[in-house]
């Protein structure tokens, strides 16, 4: 009787260390790498025209964060200043920005550490402008000039974009790349009669749709995490 | 992708930047295309009693001369045979007389007097702020005009739109 008892203990022991061996595999197959990339972009086109021009400056940056199914959250910021000296024409603006939306990449990864990419994306703009008062002067028609001053003006600009781009990574975490920007303002009636000659973030603000570039210099933090 | 083919990647972005803001960036104000000067569009008509309308009619010899914007300037001197004429309107007054002589050889002269609200408009960052009126009344003499009317208050900068019909 004893040796059938121990006979049967050691039986099911058997199958409990079975069960457990069972319970390992499935949560290693169950468990994945996750790779997370966050990178920092900034605007090295606006940098260079901003040494040529005089009367505009503009500064973008932004950052993008890889979401899952080769997809990106995008969010990017910036402010610039317009300062308007024209002979019957004089005034000044400023605002800041930020855009937020998504990119996706064309094509899939092959590995996981390949972070270059072709994108497109579509982004919503939201800018705070504020325009100083303006001075003007007008011809009479015969020569003559009136001249006077408009009051200045706060307002709120929406736009979407669509863009499209690429990223390549020259060295190790820092990548360089460029994005085309079809822009479409959404309320362009609000920005009063006299639209400033830039929005930083948009654009001429005269124009209802407007394209845009920029050249990133950007450089990546990337961590893993189990999933 | 190698280290070498990359670099030649980055230094050709490099040169896409300099040559695209080199091209983007300009302090030159954009050419102002458009007018900016609104003006009455005036024509003139006699009536023909066989058909009993009226047509255009074209002033032999005419001159224009406003009394209150700048009277030492003739706007149209000599004018031949024309029908159709362009007056401008002062931004700083409510009033304008524009004084009319049909046939600078032989005809009287006759004033009009123009009355109209004055509006403030931007056209563009590239052509800036001009005025556009707004015609409310207008009174003439009668020494060579029988009448006139207006047909379009709106005066602005867009050719081709008639303001004034005067009868002669």
């Amino acid at each position: 009787m004893s040796k059938f008892i121990f006979s049967l203990l050691l039986v099911c022991s058997s199958f409990s260390v079975f069960a457990q061996a069972d319970t390992t595999d499935a949560v290693a197959q169950k468990t994945t790498i996750k790779y997370h990339q966050l990178r920092f972009n900034f605007d090295a086109a606006k940098l260079l025209n901003n040494s040529l021009v005089d009367n505009v400056k503009i500064y973008e940056g932004g950052l993008d964060y890889y979401l899952n199914n080769e997809l990106y959250g995008v969010a990017e910021f910036g402010a610039g200043t317009s300062n308007i000296d024209y002979p019957d024409l004089k005034y000044k603006s400023s605002n800041s920005f930020v855009r937020l939306g998504v990119d996706k990449t064309l094509f899939e990864r092959k590995k996981p550490n390949d972070w270059g990419m072709a994108f497109i994306g579509c982004r919503y703009g939201l800018g705070f402008v504020k325009r100083d008062a303006a001075q003007y002067t007008t011809d009479d028609g015969f020569g003559g000039i009136t001249s006077g001053v408009t009051s200045s003006s706060d307002f709120t600009a929406h736009w979407f974009e669509l863009t499209g781009g690429m990223r390549i990574e020259l060295f190790s975490n820092t990548f360089a790349g460029w994005n085309v920007r079809f822009k479409f303002a959404l309320n362009q009636k609000s920005f009063g009669d006299l639209k400033p000659q830039s929005i930083a973030g948009y654009g001429a603000a005269e124009n209802g749709t407007v394209f845009d570039y920029n050249f990133y210099l950007s450089y990546a933090i990337r961590w893993s995490s189990k999933k | 992708m190698n280290k070498r083919y990359k670099h030649k990647i980055f230094c050709f972005f490099l040169l896409c930047i300099f040559v695209i803001s080199s091209f983007n960036c300009t302090t030159e104000r954009n050419p102002c295309l458009l007018p900016t000067v609104s003006k009455v569009f005036v024509g003139c008509y006699q009536y023909k009693a066989d058909t009993k309308t009226y047509t255009d009619t074209a002033l032999p010899n005419a001159n224009f001369v406003c009394l209150d914007i700048d009277s030492a300037r003739f706007l149209y001197f000599g004018a031949k045979k024309l029908n159709k004429f362009e007056l401008v309107l002062s931004p700083l007054r409510d009033t304008v007389r524009w004084v009319l002589q049909p046939d600078s050889a032989v005809s009287d002269y006759d004033t009009i007097s123009f009355l109209y609200e004055r509006k403030l408009k931007f056209y563009s960052n590239a052509c800036g702020y001009g005025y556009e009126f707004s015609l409310s009344k207008i009174l003439s003499t009668r020494a060579n005009i029988d009448s006139v009317s207006i047909t379009n208050n709106d005066v602005t900068t867009k050719s081709g739109v008639e303001n004034v019909k005067i009868y002669f």
